[in-house]
């Protein structure tokens, strides 16, 4: 590695460069230094054979665990060069929503690299073979990351959090909930409800004491009868005494100031009167609409806590609803998840490369001969192991710029004779190879599929479960043009339905669940349709019919019966203060007498008086 | 730094060729401006072992270039886009990028191709300016200020202590 120079012997020497030192002159070739050279090399080789390993295993978890917001794991790696391939053994993807859990785990992936497209820092992999792909399996120890990077994961994700709420309430997720099969407690029903028919006859009994005390103050201030007769006396006394002309002419003029007031008096007992009528008539009024109100507080209560026909009429949507959505918020939230990528790849975003940081540059790329995009496995192979077999298939054309590459990417997987199923076969067609324009459509087709165990309700009021049946699916899903249509069509037969045993006696409790559990057969039609953005959920079934008939006759006689328990009690509940209020309205009576009486008197006087009242 | 000094100082007043010298920091010019792991280091590595350059001249630089590659690369990094966009280049690169290995160099990398670029231009002029700065220190500066009495000062310095532990070290390489 180092040479040792001597000293030049003098000035010709240093002139023409290094002697030997046995005073030849030494050549600008320093052969020990190839072997140096070599050495040093096949150190560096050494080095990086055995860091490449970890190298790649550390930068697939870091990636991973980047894109997917959980622990991303590989137990060990095998980087070649000569032929170029990669191994990576027990890769485990966690679970973000269940760290305790990993959603993807495959026992080994073998790549087959193209080491020209490495060199142009591009991954290209003509075959990728995936061995034991598994899923939902259990993880040794939490895959969490931890507090600070799950914070920025959640603040990153709250926007789509929000659409996702927005689309499930859209779906009707979240309103899918049984009618309660308890039976109301009649006293605490009404003990807990305000009844506005008992509110109403207590209104009216004040206002009805209110106006009578109005009236009896109102008649003390009115002209009364004595009042009244006295303006009689007045009169006489005017029309008795004989007299001249100019004590008639005076005279005359004091009757006319007598009727005068008499008439003023009379006026005032008149707009009383009237001003009577219209409150007696509109209290009357109200006192014989207060026995209708009690009805209208039976019918809301029957609606709020008696079970109704109608509410069966699509039990399986509420049975079943629930279940469907939160498959559904699954596939959302990984799908959000996988949304940068998607979008990335539909705008053929290979091309716009962000600023670098300082120190690391960029890579120019120029015009290619066959452009492939930085991310490409041409096929993949994979064996996957569910619960109900082994299935085996191919994906082909997974890559990061399908515009570039100009193939969709196609999945075909298929299994027959599996250990819990005929046959089983997925297929599907991502295509996002026109900018703007993303489609994609799936098929799955799952025959004689045998269940056991399967939870078909987790609804608390009624729990059902799938003990034994054998169920054909069928499939569809289709994205084109911003709109999803996706079917899902089930047969079971051969069912053995399995429900928890009611809570108490409930009558409409058990005959569901006796309906349930007599069932040998039924189909499952769902369907989600709509704008990507605006989606409905449909869910129908045989199961509806079923239990309509089971216990639709039931459920009404049972309705009916807490009806009559309800109205029984809510007019039992108001009768007191109706009857006071009836009661109430007759005190009035007198008054409307006694201004009448009044009036009469009044009426007499100005008769006598030759007067004619204009009134 | 007082090391650094010394060490400068030691190979400048060692009597190793000066041509040995030049070459060693123009290759050091080279292997410390551009990215360590380019495959032109190892070239550069193995021109350094088997010409009979100075050892301790190249280390010595490589160190200095290094530093200063990492204050100028945004220069390297703006300088290797403009040629590696320049229009009457885009041929040649883009046969180039075609070739099977020749990407391996990395050379449609910014600051790779930038820092290349300069160290390309500055190279020879380096050479021959290392070669005339040495000569001349030696035959007129080295001897003048050795009798001066800045010399004699210095040899009283820690500095000249420092060169001559060093030269004790076994120097002359």
């Amino acid at each position: 590695m180092s040479q040792t120079t001597q000293p030049p012997a003098n000035d010709s020497e240093k002139r023409d460069g290094p002697k030997s030192p046995q005073g030849g002159k030494k050549g600008w070739i320093r052969w020990p230094g190839l072997i140096a050279f070599v050495a040093i090399t096949l150190i560096l080789a050494v080095v990086w054979h055995f860091l490449a390993d970890w190298l790649v295993k550390r930068a697939v978890e870091s990636a991973g665990t980047r894109a997917v917001g959980a622990k991303v794991e590989v137990a060990a790696a095998d980087l070649s060069l000569f032929p170029a391939g990669l191994v990576l053994d027990g890769l485990q993807v966690t679970n973000p929503d269940a760290p305790m859990t990993n959603a993807v785990e495959i026992g080994r992936v073998g790549m087959d690299l193209e080491l020209a497209q490495l060199i142009r820092r591009r991954v290209v992999v003509n075959l990728m073979q995936v061995d034991a792909l598994r899923f939902n399996t259990e993880r040794k120890s939490s895959g969490a990351l931890p507090d600070k990077q799950r914070r920025k994961e959640g603040a990153d994700s709250e926007g789509a959090g929000e659409a996702l709420k927005k689309g499930l309430e859209k779906m009707g997720c979240g309103n899918f909930k049984l009618p309660s099969f308890e039976k109301p407690d009649l006293q605490n029903l009404l003990a807990n409800e305000q009844l506005k028919s008992l509110e109403l006859a207590q209104q009216l009994e004040a206002d009805i004491k209110a106006e009578e005390a109005y009236w009896q103050k109102t008649l003390k201030e009115l002209p009364d009868q004595q009042t009244l007769k006295a303006y009689e006396e007045k009169l006489k006394g005017l029309s008795s005494k004989k007299s001249d002309l100019g004590a008639l002419l005076g005279k005359a003029g004091d009757a006319l100031t007598v009727q005068k007031e008499l008439r003023a008096d009379l006026e005032r007992i008149k707009a009383a009167q009237q001003r009577f009528q219209k409150s007696s008539r509109d209290l009357r009024q109200r006192v014989q609409q207060l026995p209708k109100a009690p009805m209208a507080d039976v019918r809301r209560l029957q609606a709020k806590y008696s079970l109704s026909a109608d509410g069966l009429a699509n039990l399986s949507q509420l049975l079943i609803g629930g279940q469907l959505c939160d498959h559904w918020q699954t596939a959302w939230e990984w799908y959000q998840r996988l949304k940068p990528y998607i979008a990335q790849a539909t705008a053929g975003g290979e091309a716009a490369a962000p600023e670098p940081e300082r120190g690391t540059g960029a890579y120019v790329r120029f015009t290619e001969k066959t452009p492939l995009p930085t991310f490409l496995i041409r096929q993949t192979k994979a064996s996957v192991q569910l619960p109900l077999g082994a299935l085996s298939g191919k994906i082909e054309n997974i890559n990061s710029n399908p515009p570039l590459l100009g193939k969709p990417t196609a999945f075909n997987f298929l299994g027959r004779d599996l250990a819990a199923a005929k046959s089983l076969s997925a297929t599907g067609l991502i295509d996002l190879v026109t900018p703007g324009d993303p489609s994609s459509r799936a098929k799955l087709e799952l025959n004689g599929y045998q269940l056991d165990k399967v939870p078909l309700s987790r609804e608390a009021a009624l729990p059902v479960t799938v003990d034994t049946a054998l169920a054909d699916l069928a499939a569809d899903f289709s994205f084109a043009e911003q709109r999803v249509n996706t079917s899902v069509d089930m047969d079971f037969d051969a069912v053995k339905l399995s429900a928890a045993a009611p809570a108490g006696d409930n009558a409409v409790q058990t005959a569901l669940i006796n309906g349930l559990t007599g069932i040998r057969r039924f189909d499952l039609v769902a369907s989600v349709m709509g704008n990507v953005d605006d989606y409905r959920m449909k869910i129908r079934s045989s199961l509806d019919q079923t239990l309509k008939d089971a216990v639709g006759g039931l459920v009404k006689k049972e309705a009916a019966k807490l009806s009559a328990q309800i109205e029984s009690k809510v007019r039992q509940a108001v009768s007191a203060p109706l009857s006071n209020a009836q009661q109430q309205i007759d005190v009035l009576g007198p008054v409307g007498d006694e201004l009448q009486k009044r009036l009469n008197i009044g009426g007499e006087l100005l008769k006598g008086s030759g007067l004619k009242l204009p009134f | 730094m007082i090391e650094l000094v010394a060490n400068l100082l030691k190979i400048l007043n060692s009597e190793t060729e000066p041509r040995q010298i030049s070459l060693g920091i123009c290759f050091a010019m080279v292997a410390g401006l551009t990215p360590l792991w380019r495959p032109h280091n190892l070239l550069i590595l193995l021109l350094v072992l088997v010409l009979r350059v100075n050892l301790s001249a190249f280390i010595l630089a490589w160190g200095v270039f290094s530093a200063i590659a990492y204050l100028i690369d945004p220069l390297f990094h703006s300088l290797g886009l403009a040629i590696l966009n320049a229009d009457g280049l885009k041929g040649l690169w883009t046969t180039l990028y075609n070739h099977p290995w020749f990407p391996l160099t990395q050379f449609n990398h910014s600051i790779t191709m930038g820092s290349l670029a300069v160290t390309a231009v500055l190279f020879v002029p380096l050479l021959l300016l290392g070669n005339f700065i040495i000569r001349n220190y030696r035959e007129h500066i080295l001897a003048y200020v050795q009798k001066s009495r800045l010399g004699q000062m210095l040899k009283a310095t820690k500095i000249f202590e420092t060169y001559q532990t060093l030269r004790g070290w076994g120097g002359g390489r």
